[in-house]
Formats: structure tokens, sequence, C-alpha cells
């Protein structure tokens, strides 16, 4: 297997065999990013291209500190959210909501099982808002700070939208269990 | 609750932290159009791109020589076509009385005119099913309430629970036919394409002038269906933005009404060389070197320019056998159009639109009387602009045919920018409405 330095260094080259060589073992990956962020597989495509264009861009900028896989999914992610600022800034009413904590159902906390594809579903089908927050916090690890920087939203829009989206996401996912549960136990 | 907050961004991060999806070739297309560097020698690629340039250049050579031809016959032409003025009182034209027009289908005698003759593994990724889609029945009322968020996947586990019929196939053959759509999605990253296109087109004018002579002219002239085809060379600039320029034969015709035609002349005619007829048209002058016809204007609108008149002249009285009530223009133009195209949207069927301007040389340009199918030459049309300049306007469809070819259907309208020619005070500019059919190979 090529070492990933001896591909950059090709792909910096502008060897096109080099450059495909790098798409090829990192697209799939990206690509799970990509639908995560977007709402349509179409969405997550365009996300894929221009994230990998910037990756091909910005190549010399990698110092070979930290994981290359992880300075490659930063670009996709910011890609991803570029795209939601252009879409969503001109009707965005996030910062004049009310932050109200909403209230969880009781908890089941056994959630082993639940498959990636439909995890997948699940985050695809929230409000968008309330998904890029959840990506960003829940799954990227980013601050509320951090959040609201990047969105251009206050910290408790941010928080708030965490609420929301855990919300659902719980009731979605208890839904799955408890059936999954009274399926398998007759 | 701040446990089971913790619990569902948990089951969401290591849920999806190994998460994979294969996308779509056509992304790695359009990623590598978009990138600069040194390409690995394809010689498939560089086969394909000298065969394109080969085929073109041996287009472009025939079809100037064949210009080159035509045209070099036509000087020579041009230089015996004078209307015998020395033979005219005064020196000057004059326009003959309208005849009355003999019966149509007169037999024409065969020895008056010579008759010429023109990696990794597949993404499962069936996450854009429709809720409709779904089964749901026999489920809760709250399961009903909100099954629209829930995942094709535990819609059926439960539907295969029940019915006992194997889940994981059934399950297996979803994506697969996902996986399937996706493929046919998948839009070529080609970055050339090289085809052939046919466009048959009903033309009509506009002129522009106040000269009344022109107008007169004009009613009587029809621009008549015309056709062009030719080769043509694609490079997409990117996914959506393509430049195509190639190089079309395009053939049109007019068909000049009122003029009455005879065979038989030949024997009255005291000229030996020159022209003994000139017909004026909107576009030009035809200057007829066929010595064997006579005209005259049935509409009287002084088209046809002769020192035999109808006072000198009576073609009936005269026993001259009836050709025809009109006359053909044909011109042909040796067409170097460029145009940009832009996917409107990229699917399986593309639909594109389309802007150019087109680079027109005249390269054909003939008249003649037609009767019972055969046709009599007469001669050029003086005056037409040797190189017009043409817009074009289309919105069209492809389809893939297969991965390297592509059918192409546009409905054109094209407008001549510059006139084709014109007499003093007036200027025409065809335009027309078409369908191209086209054939491309991608590469």
């Amino acid at each position: 297997m090529n070492d990933i330095k001896e591909i950059i260094k090709g792909c910096l080259e502008g060897s096109r065999r080099d450059q495909e060589l790098l798409y090829r073992r990192h697209a799939p990956k990206l690509y799970g990013v990509c639908l995560q962020y977007s709402d349509s597989d179409e969405e997550a495509r365009d996300i894929l291209q221009e994230g990998f264009i910037k990756i091909f861009q910005n190549l010399q900028n990698y110092k070979h500190e930290g994981s290359f896989e992880g300075w490659m999914r930063r670009i996709v992610v910011n890609t991803a959210l570029e795209k939601y600022r252009a879409r969503h800034n001109l009707y965005r009413v996030d910062d004049i909501e009310t932050i109200n904590e909403p209230e969880a159902e009781p908890g089941n906390d056994d959630y082993a099982g639940v498959q990636a594809d439909d995890l997948l579903y699940l985050i695809r089908n929230l409000p968008p808002k309330y998904r890029m927050v959840f990506n960003l916090y829940a799954i990227e690890g980013y601050s509320h700070k951090e959040i609201s920087e990047m969105l251009s939203i206050s910290e408790g829009t941010s928080k708030s939208n965490l609420s929301r989206a855990r919300v659902i996401l719980q009731k979605k996912v208890s839904l799955y269990t408890g059936l999954r549960r009274s399926v398998i136990n007759g | 609750m701040a446990d089971d907050f913790l619990n569902i961004d948990l089951v969401f991060r290591n849920g999806l932290k190994d998460f994979e999806a294969l996308p779509p070739d056509s992304v790695w297309d359009s990623v590598q159009t978009s990138l600069p560097g040194k390409k690995e020698r394809n010689i498939r690629l560089m086969f394909a791109r000298a065969a394109s340039v080969a085929i073109l250049t041996a287009s472009a050579g025939t079809l100037l020589w064949y210009a080159g031809s035509e045209l070099s016959d036509g000087i020579n032409r041009q230089q015996a076509v004078t209307l015998n003025q020395e033979q005219m009182p005064g020196g000057s034209y004059v326009t003959p009385k309208a005849v009355a027009t003999p019966v149509i289908n007169t037999p024409v005698p065969s020895n008056v005119a010579t008759p010429q003759s023109a990696p990794g593994e597949p993404a499962r990724n069936g996450l854009s099913q429709s809720p409709e889609q779904l089964r749901t029945a026999d489920l809760s009322a709250d399961f009903k309430k909100e099954n629209r968020f829930l995942p094709l996947a535990l819609i059926q586990y439960k539907a295969v629970e029940e019915t006992g019929f194997g889940g994981k196939e059934k399950r297996e053959k979803e994506f697969l036919l996902s996986d399937i759509e996706l493929t046919d999605q998948q839009q070529g990253g080609e970055k050339w394409k090289l085809g052939a296109a046919f466009l048959p087109a009903y033309y009509s004018k506009f002129s522009f002038g106040n000269d009344d002579a022109a107008k007169d002219y004009i009613k009587e002239e029809d621009l008549a269906f015309s056709y062009s085809g030719g080769l043509s060379v694609a490079f997409n600039v990117s996914r959506r933005l393509s430049v195509q320029a190639g190089m079309v034969l395009n053939t049109m015709g007019q068909k000049i009404e009122g003029l009455t035609s005879y065979s038989g002349f030949i024997k009255y005619t005291e000229a030996k060389s020159g022209s003994d007829f000139a017909i004026r048209t909107a576009s030009g002058t035809i200057n007829s070197v066929n010595k064997d016809i006579y005209f005259t204007d049935s509409r009287n609108i002084s088209r046809v320019l002769t020192m035999y008149t109808a006072d000198i002249f009576d073609p009936v009285k005269a026993n001259l056998q009836y050709v025809g009530s009109s006359v053909i223009q044909n011109l042909k133009y040796l067409e170097l159009p460029v145009s940009l195209h832009y996917k409107l949207i990229d699917r399986t069927v593309d639909i594109s639109m389309s802007g150019g301007i087109s680079y027109n040389i005249l390269v054909g340009n003939n008249s003649y009387v037609q009767s019972e199918g055969v046709k009599y030459m007469i001669g050029k049309t003086t005056g037409l602009s040797p190189v017009t300049f043409s817009s074009s306007l289309g919105l069209g469809m492809e389809y893939k045919l297969s991965p390297s070819m592509t059918l192409s259907v546009e409905p054109v309208f094209r407008y001549y920018i510059t006139p084709l020619g014109g007499i003093t005070g007036s200027s025409i500019h065809p335009y027309s409405f078409g369908v191209m059919s086209g054939f491309f190979y991608n590469f």
C-alpha cells in the first residue's frame, strides 16, 4: 500500500494517478460525512466534489501534523457549512426564537443495534438548522461558542437547536428500539 | 435527562464513526476536470483526439476544395455575364410587358436545353426513500403518526418478522435498486465530445429598408425548407458548461414566383456570349447565362431586365416551350459555428440551453428553373455577401445511450446578423426554426 506521504507528494507534483488514488481511498468516508450534512444525495455529491477540489488546492498547506483524514474532514465540513449558509442566510429566523429547553420523554438507554444507515436517515430528516448544530456538537465535538461563530447564530440558539434535535432524535431512536424489542419478544 | 442526551450523542457519534458510502464516479470525473496537473499518457484518449482532428481536417479540406472550385467557376462565369447593352436602343434596360401564361404541361422539346442534375463496497444508500413507499399496515397509532420519520430498514424489519419472509435479501435488493438509480444518474466526466448532427429548418426572413421595389420583390419570394449537416467538437469546461465548435454545410433555397420561363430561345438570340436576361431579386441579381431560356415577369414588377421586351418578342408567337412560372435560388454556406452550452438539468436526460455565433462562407450559388423534375441551370446571383454572421439560440435535450454515446435533440432558432445581400435600400436577414439532432461520442 502506498504511503500517504508519497501519495500527497505525487498529488502536489500534479500526478493524476496519485490524485485519483487519494480520492478513491478517502471518498467513501468523506461522502458519508457529506450525507450527514445534506438534504439530498445531489447536494452531498456537490459538497464532496467541492470539498475534494479544495483539498487538492490546499494540499501544500497540510503540514503532516495530526490526522490527514481529520484535516480533510474539516475541509469537507466547512464546505457543507458554506453551502448551508448560502442557502439559509436569506431566511434565517434562528436568532429570534425563544430559548425553551424542551422536555425529553422518559429515556430508553438501550440503543444497541441501531444501524448506521438508519441513524443517518434520522439525522437527515431533522430540520436543517437542528441537523447542523447536532452534527457539529455531537459528532464533530465543537463547542456552542464555535458553532455560533460558524453558523452566525447566538450561543443560546445553538443550545436550543441542539436540545430540539436531541429530543427529536431520542424519540425516534426510542421508538425504533422499543418497536424492535416488542417484535423480538413477540 | 443529561445522561439521556449524552447517550443519544454517543449513539450517533459511535454509530456514524465508521460510516462509509460509495459516491458515484461522476464526482471524481468532475473533480479531476477542475484540477491542474500533468496527466498520465492515455493512448485511447490521444488516439480519439487525433482521429477527431483528422476527420475535421479532412472535412474542412473537402469543403474548402469544393468551395474553391465553386467560387473560381463563379468568377469565370461572372466575367462572361454581362448584358448585351450594345444591342439595346439607348443602352438602357427595358422592362417587357407581361404576356399571357400559356397552358402548363406543354411538352419540353428535347433539343433546346441541357438538363442538369444537381473500488470499495457499494453504498447502502436507500436514504431518500419516500415515506409513502413504506409499508404501514398493522402499526400502532403512535407508530403511524410518526412513521414518516422512520427508516426503511425498520419497516422492513417489522414486516419480515410478521410475514416470515427473508428480510435481509429483500433489504439488500432495495439498496441495490437505489444503487442502480444512482448509476443511471451519473453524468459522464468526459472532457470531449465529437459528433455529427443534422438540422432541417424552415427559413423566413426580415427585410429592412424603405425601397419600394425591394418590398414588391420580397412579396414574391418564399424562403423554402432547408437543411444543414456537419461535424462538431465540444469541450466540457465544467460539469454544466461546454464550448462547441464545428463545421456545417448549410443549404438554403428560395423560390421566386411570377417569373415565366420558356425554352427554345437560342435560335432567336443574337448574342454569342453574355446574358440576355437579368432577374432582380431582393438579395441580388441573377444574370442568366442559359441562352435557351426566355424570361418574362408575369407580376409586372420590373424584375426582368432585357432588350427582348414583349413589344419586340412574343414567346407564344415564336412557339417557345413553356418551362415554369418560378425561379429557384439555391445557396450553400460553409458555416463555422461556436456556441456555449449550459446544462439546466443535469440528469440521465440533460436539458441545456445554448447560444452561439457562426461565421458563414458562401460556397454555393446557383439558380435554375424546373420542369417535370428537370432542372435548367440559369446562373448565379450577384450582389450576395461572400461572408455572413448568424446567431443561434437553442434549448436542447441530451440522452446518454451508453457511457460513451449521446443522442442530442435541440430545437434551434437562428438569425442572420449580417444581411445575405440586397439591392440598394434594402437588406435581407433570414431567420429559421429547426430541430438539430445528432449523435456524439464522448471521450
